[in-house]
């Protein structure tokens, strides 16, 4: 083990798998001369030559739909979205065709490739650029949708990725690049996909998230056990799809009440999906509401005190435990 | 070049009557036929769904197709039938696929648009106007990647050109290109309408193959009624990609004489006599005509090709008739990778 | 003069480092020329001289991270002199950054723990606005209005719970939102329940821990899950003679002892028992070893009761009521005694409350005063059987071949065949037997 932080956990496993692979390829905007805007690529190009770390346009449906053709093709590319805001031009390439080109070919095609790229608010950069996309693609059957919310995770999540058979969202919290974590040094260090995991123990109330709000919601958690006596439970969702809500489930049948935080809008957002399979198949172990902590209804405001009242932080995920516990 | 192939497919004479003419009068013959008996069935209620026939474009495909290796990749739209025809898959699973039947190509989960048989290298069939041309440039890049002469054949309408991902696929392949890194042949399928509006009305420039050099893919118009035309381009353009790794552009001018999709009855945009007039110009005809000249072919002959065509067609259909439906539980099968996600880091 | 700044080279740059000064204080620089170099979260860069001059007031040392725009140097024009203010910033050279602001310093130190890092500034901007800290609220009330005397608000796992424990939900005081009946609600009302015949009876409960009487093992509360054997004799059964499938069972036991002893008892002043007083405890040991007798038939299994409370059968002027006597193999004689003419006094008067007289788990029904020699009676449910008490009688009997006459009593138990088979039940009433035929076991 040794600690490294979340940007150098995601640039090791590429360089890895680069170097275990030779159908490993990476393709973004600006990735290679300039060296990547988040500098998760420096270095790659003049280490792996033009072929394999490839610089496109500022084309995203370009970039997501030639992967794909890669990918049919039996190579094993990894797309850098800038920011996954941009990916959203790509939606019929991700879609419309990675997503469903192995079932409507009755499984004649593996399609692996993977799409990365930091997600979030937290930096004024407004309503375009800062906003969060794992309900968006959770939606989609034939994908598969990951928030790490760890250096290892996100090291051994990517690797996972990279060596699938599916398109894989990899959705990457711009906010956690700094932070450090332990991280496994075997190569074949790997995270499955649909293995959520149990953060914090706790006995009192259950906490879900994933990716940043994972750590908030950890955050939010010390802050309840040592101000409030609340010990809270705190499940890493990790994978959005596959989605494991096993450990969550038997969370909330020793806590009867859940809690979960996403950090953007509420509306049709993962927090109403898991809060309603929570109310689906514990209902008889609720003793209150699920309750949600999300981001504001609103497109996401420059200014920074309005940026961070339009995201959720610890006192909004206490409130909703205090809730949850009848405490107010 | 990389790698020697397996099969090489040799250029034809047109002026010398070959036997591949012969062949390929034949193979044009069926994609009528079978096109006529998709028409008939999808009357019947027997196919479900879009369908979109190739009647007209036959020269299109066949000429280009037949000039292809064994090894090749071709991606198409959804107007497809004639490609995986052309690209050797069975015809029984093909009617059967667009029966919706299990034993269909893509096991019944396609239909007619998403027709796919990647053992004779057919990728598809694909629903989305231009969503496949950049799936399909980054297929060339990967031939090439992986070290193989192999080519990658991308054949979409005139309708195709004015989205988006058209011009992305355009740029990235025109780039790679460039670097010797994308062996692939765009083939424009003008048949004149994008469904229902004109090339004169969908277009700014009406000359598409212009449109195309402006991504450094140099290009060429070909009359896409005449195979001979075409072959004898494609012929030529086709060695000429495997050798550089250089994207082509063929612009086959041709006509569709059926409506845009089987429901297309009242054809509001186009008058019954511009049509007639059109079928005056059958590349069947063309073709015929010609090897009667060159090969002595007669009537007779044609008429016990039409007959050949006709029994295997009503095979096909009797095949598709009576395979049975997939069974329930293909429903949750193809999703994702056969031993789901939790496997999903186990490489091969 | 010029201030030499850390600047902001990056969109999320919001400190940098100085790793190292190309200049010393003091030395004459030309515009353009590099002072330091810097490194950012993402590069290293130099930073110039924007003006020639002489560079003056380093108060950022190499090694050292400071906030964006935080004053590292200056830039004195050729015969400037520094100003005092200056010098004395550059005075202290403090480890640490020169007094950054506070603003800066929570982004500084929120930035190397990229999560806290909103925190404080958070704060700032929810006091600007006066909003509340935690702005989710709870989902709003009766958004969909709902008639008054409705249904009551319980929570899913308040419902389970009192269904479980035959807590009537009704009775229960709700303490969540809008008088959500919630867990906590439903365990102190059964904590209530629990203690109130107790209260009920004060003076019995002193003597209740009667020395003479041995210490029971705790019962163990448990669901059986049930075999497919199990499941289709409930289901035959039950198609045959309607929901519950009775069998009945019927002994004549020989009172004799009890009465005499009762006598003995009675003559203790101050005491009065009656004759089902002892039944009741009788019973209620015997259900200590059966528990199959003191158990319930449900879809997902037979629950066995951990506990013992005995139904007692009561007429009253509006029709029968069972209050029950709770954990009544726990209790003597005599509080068993003072806990049932308290609770039949109490339903004669229509004053039972709900937890009075549900949750029993075994009834007895006593027609003996009538004079009813001997009757079935029908299952209470969820309960597995009950006992039907015929009168006493003196009558000739047989013992070692002489006619005697003695105190008999018949007894029918009703049976639910799903629970209790034929031979289980007369096991039960076996026990049943000893503890009724020798006295002196009631209180041993």
């Amino acid at each position: 083990m040794a600690e490294k932080s979340y940007r150098d956990a995601i640039r090791e496993a590429m360089i890895e798998e680069m170097d275990r692979d030779p159908n490993v390829l990476i393709m973004g905007e600006d990735i290679g001369v300039y060296e990547g805007t988040f500098r998760i690529t420096a270095g790659m190009l003049k280490k792996y030559g033009s072929k394999r770390v490839i610089d496109t346009p500022i084309a995203e449906a370009g970039m997501a739909g030639t992967a794909v053709g890669m990918a049919m093709l039996g190579l094993r590319p990894i797309v850098e979205m800038m920011t996954m805001n941009f990916a959203i031009v790509a939606a019929d390439q991700i879609l419309n065709h990675a997503a469903k080109v192995r079932y409507f070919s009755g499984g004649q095609v593996d399609v692996p490739m993977v799409i990365r790229g930091p997600q979030g608010a937290g930096v004024q950069l407004s309503a375009q650029h800062s906003q969060t996309f794992e309900a968006f693609y959770g939606h989609f059957p034939g994908l598969a949708v990951v928030a790490p919310a760890t250096p290892a995770d996100a090291k051994g999540m990517l690797k996972t990725a990279v060596r699938g058979k599916d398109p894989v969202i990899f959705l990457e919290s711009a906010a956690l690049y700094g932070m450090k974590g332990e991280v496994p040094e075997d190569p074949d260090f790997t995270v499955p996909f649909g293995e959520s995991r149990v953060a914090r123990e706790g006995s009192d109330v259950t906490i879900v998230s994933y990716g940043r709000m994972l750590q908030l919601s950890l955050v939010a958690a010390e802050k309840l056990s040592k101000e409030e006596g609340i010990e809270a439970e705190v499940i890493d969702l990790r994978s959005i799809r596959p989605l494991d809500l096993v450990p969550t489930y038997a969370s909330v049948a020793r806590t009867h009440r859940a809690v979960v935080v996403q950090e953007q809008w509420k509306p049709f957002g993962a927090a109403a999906e898991i809060a309603a399979s929570i109310t689906e198949e514990m209902f008889d172990e609720l003793d209150a509401p699920v309750a949600r902590v999300t981001g504001e209804d609103v497109p996401m405001p420059y200014a920074r005190n309005l940026e961070l009242l339009a995201t959720p932080h610890e006192p909004q995920i206490i409130g909703a435990v205090r809730r949850v516990m009848y405490r107010e | 070049m990389p790698e020697t192939k397996e099969n090489s497919v040799s250029t034809i004479d047109p002026a010398a009557c070959a036997p591949e003419w012969t062949e390929i009068l034949k193979r044009m013959i069926f994609i009528r036929r079978f096109e006529e008996a998709t028409e008939r069935e999808f009357r019947r209620g027997k196919i479900g769904g879009y369908l979109h026939v190739y009647i007209g474009q036959e020269g299109v495909a066949s000429g280009i197709i037949t000039a292809t290796r064994d090894r090749d990749v071709v991606f198409s739209g959804y107007r497809d039938h004639a490609h995986a025809i052309l690209r050797g898959t069975d015809p029984n699973r093909i009617m059967a696929e667009l029966f919706g039947k299990a034993s269909g190509v893509s096991k019944g989960k396609g239909g007619s648009m998403h027709l796919f048989d990647v053992e004779h290298g057919f990728y598809g069939g694909y629903g989305i106007v231009g969503g496949h041309l950049t799936l399909a440039a980054g297929a060339a890049y990967a031939l090439r990647y992986q070290g193989t002469d192999r080519i990658c054949v991308c054949y979409f309408g005139d309708g195709a050109m004015n989205i988006g991902s058209f011009h992305e696929a355009m740029n990235m392949a025109g780039l790679w290109g460039n670097q010797g890194l994308c062996p692939i042949l765009f083939v424009i399928e003008n048949n004149g309408y994008a469904m229902g509006t004109s090339v004169e009305r969908h277009s700014a420039l009406t000359d598409l193959v212009t449109r195309v050099r402006a991504y450094n893919i140099p290009g060429e118009k070909v009359d896409g009624q005449d195979v001979f035309a075409v072959r004898g381009a494609a012929d030529r353009v086709i060695g000429q990609i495997r050798e550089t790794g250089k994207p082509y552009c063929l612009e086959a001018v041709t006509y569709r004489f059926s409506g845009h999709g089987a429901a297309d009855i009242l054809q509001p945009y186009r008058s019954k006599d511009e049509v007639e007039q059109h079928r005056h110009r059958d590349p069947i005809i063309i073709l015929r005509n010609r090897l009667r000249e060159i090969c002595g072919v007669t009537d007779e002959d044609v008429r016990k090709m039409d007959e050949e065509a006709n029994e295997r067609v009503a095979a096909a259909v009797k095949f598709a008739e009576e395979s049975p439906v997939p069974g329930g539980t293909e429903l949750f099968t193809d999703v994702v990778a056969e031993h789901g996600p939790r496997q999903i880091n186990q490489t091969e | 003069m010029a201030e030499v700044i850390m600047p902001k080279v990056g969109d999320a740059m919001t400190e940098g480092k100085v790793v190292r000064w190309y200049k010393k204080a003091g030395e004459a620089v030309k515009k353009g020329e590099p002072l330091l170099e810097i490194e950012t979260d993402k590069v290293n860069l130099d930073v110039e001289a924007e003006q020639d001059g002489t560079l003056a007031a380093v108060t950022v040392e190499a090694g050292q991270t400071v906030p964006v725009g935080n004053v590292l140097a200056s830039v004195l024009a050729p015969g400037e002199k520094a100003p005092p203010a200056a010098k004395a910033a550059a005075a202290p050279k403090k480890p640490e950054v020169s007094e950054p602001e506070k603003g800066q310093q929570r982004r500084r130190t929120d930035k190397k723990d990229s999560i806290k890092h909103t925190t404080g500034e958070y704060q700032e901007a929810i006091e600007q606005q006066g909003l509340r800290k935690d702005r989710t609220a709870a989902p709003s009330a009766n958004v969909v209005a709902l008639p008054e005397g409705g249904r009551r608000r319980s929570s899913p796992l308040a419902r389970r719970m009192a269904r479980d424990l035959g807590v009537p939900l009704e009775a229960v005081q709700g303490s969540g939102p809008q008088g959500r009946v919630i867990a906590k609600d439903v365990q102190n009302f059964r904590g209530a329940a629990e203690a109130q015949p107790a209260a009920a009876a004060p003076r019995a409960s002193r003597v209740s821990a009667a020395p003479l009487m041995s210490t029971l093992p705790a019962l163990e509360a448990k669901l059986v899950p049930l075999s497919a054997m199990r499941r289709t004799i409930a289901k035959r059964l039950a198609e045959s003679t309607g929901p519950i499938p009775h069998f009945y069972l019927t002994a004549d036991y020989d009172v004799t002892n009890l009465l005499s002893f009762r006598e003995q008892v009675n003559a203790i002043e101050g005491i009065k028992t009656s004759v089902n007083d002892y039944i009741v405890r009788a019973v209620a040991l015997a259900l200590h070893h059966h528990p199959y007798v003191n158990a319930s038939w449900g879809d997902d299994g037979i629950s066995l009761h951990g506990e013992v409370h005995i139904g007692i059968a009561v007429s009253t002027p509006e029709g029968l009521i069972t209050p029950v006597v709770r954990n009544a193999d726990q209790k003597s004689i005599r509080e068993i005694g003072d806990e049932v003419r308290a609770l039949a006094e109490k339903a004669r008067n229509r004053k039972l409350l709900p937890n009075e007289y549900q949750g029993s788990t075994f009834t007895i029904s006593n027609l003996g005063a009538w004079g009813i020699e001997e009757f079935t009676a029908i299952i209470n449910p969820p309960n597995a059987a009950i006992l039907a008490i015929g009168a006493v009688e003196s009558r000739p009997v047989v013992i070692e071949r002489q006619v005697a006459v003695r105190e008999r009593m018949k007894i029918t138990m009703s049976c639910d065949h799903r629970v209790v088979d034929g031979a289980a039940g007369a096991e039960f009433l076996k026990t049943l037997r000893q503890y009724l035929e020798q006295p002196l076991r009631l209180i041993v």
